[in-house]
């Protein structure tokens, strides 16, 4: 559980464990151990599916086109599993994401005809918050495909 | 609302014909400036606590420290840590202000090129200072054809 006091928001967590001895952790540096944090990868767990290699990527942004590939998986899965229209929207909408931008930061809108892309990559999405008014960033998501 | 349901996603592995699930919750964050931006953050029980890439929070403008942790390094990537937290309202429930723990991972100035996929920081909904102020739960039980395969409980506590 946290240990933090709201108040505490941007401070660091206290050194005071310095003279605990503590299981050496990774390599050492300077004569002292890092210590490191195990954190999960979520989907990132290394399972990568060769895909066909393209040799121009269309630089996709505004309203996503849903791909064969998505079509395809959707129908599969609801030969198993029916699933209403809005299921199989939201579903739709994330594997298109997923398709296009794998790994990649996106700022995006949900529309009712699917996912709208504004920006892809850091610097874009950048240039997009500085070009852009607050009224017209109303309804961005931000995420990674 | 004070609890939200959120239908699991799946995908087909081609390679093997499993469907793996996935569930995503999306957050309103509080800026510098004292708005909202949403992000979707992955909910990820196999999280210590809740992580966001540096490079992310200094482009949507979410406070973060300005130094990292001496000594402390995210263990995937060998990237530095900020030690901070998010004030969340959660996407869907009630307008409820949560302070959630977060380990801010990079360089906020630089984003993070790793050469795979398993190394990129991530928008990670971990469990420290997290499940003591909304219960999350999993139900993986088929609800019909809204949620083919269950869902994702998220209630306060």
């Amino acid at each position: 559980m946290s240990r933090r006091a709201p108040s505490e928001a941007g401070e660091q967590l206290p050194r005071s464990e310095e003279n605990v001895p503590r299981p050496v952790n990774g390599e050492a540096i300077n004569g002292e151990s890092k210590e490191a944090v195990a954190l999960g990868v979520g989907n990132r767990a290394c399972l990568v599916e060769q895909e066909p290699v393209l040799a121009t990527r269309p630089r996709l942004r505004g309203l996503l086109p849903v791909p064969p590939e998505v079509e395809a998986d959707i129908t599969l899965q609801e030969t198993e599993h029916p699933m209403t229209p809005e299921y199989r929207n939201t579903l739709r909408d994330w594997l298109t994401v997923q398709h296009y931008f794998s790994d990649v930061e996106i700022a995006f809108r949900r529309t009712p005809r699917g996912i709208e892309v504004l920006a892809a990559g850091f610097a874009e999405i950048a240039a997009f918050r500085r070009t852009s008014t607050r009224a017209e960033r109303q309804g961005v998501v931000y995420g990674v495909g | 609302m004070s609890r939200l349901v959120v239908p699991l996603l799946g995908k087909t592995l081609r390679a093997t014909g499993d469907v793996l699930l996935r569930a995503e919750l999306d957050l309103f964050i509080k800026t510098n400036a004292q708005t909202w931006e949403q992000v979707v953050f992955l909910v990820d029980p196999g999280s210590e606590i809740t992580t966001m890439p540096s490079a992310q929070a200094s482009l949507l403008d979410i406070p973060l420290p300005a130094n990292p942790v001496p000594g402390l390094q995210h263990a995937q990537t060998g990237l530095e840590i900020r030690s901070g937290v998010l004030r969340v309202q959660v996407a869907g429930m009630d307008s409820t202000e949560y302070l959630f723990p977060c380990y801010f991972v990079g360089d906020p100035n630089q984003p993070a090129r790793p050469t795979h996929a398993a190394a990129v920081p991530r928008n990670l909904l971990g469990l420290t200072g997290v499940v003591d102020k909304v219960r999350i739960s999993f139900d993986g039980k088929p609800a019909g054809a809204v949620a083919p395969y269950g869902n994702l409980i998220v209630e306060k506590q």
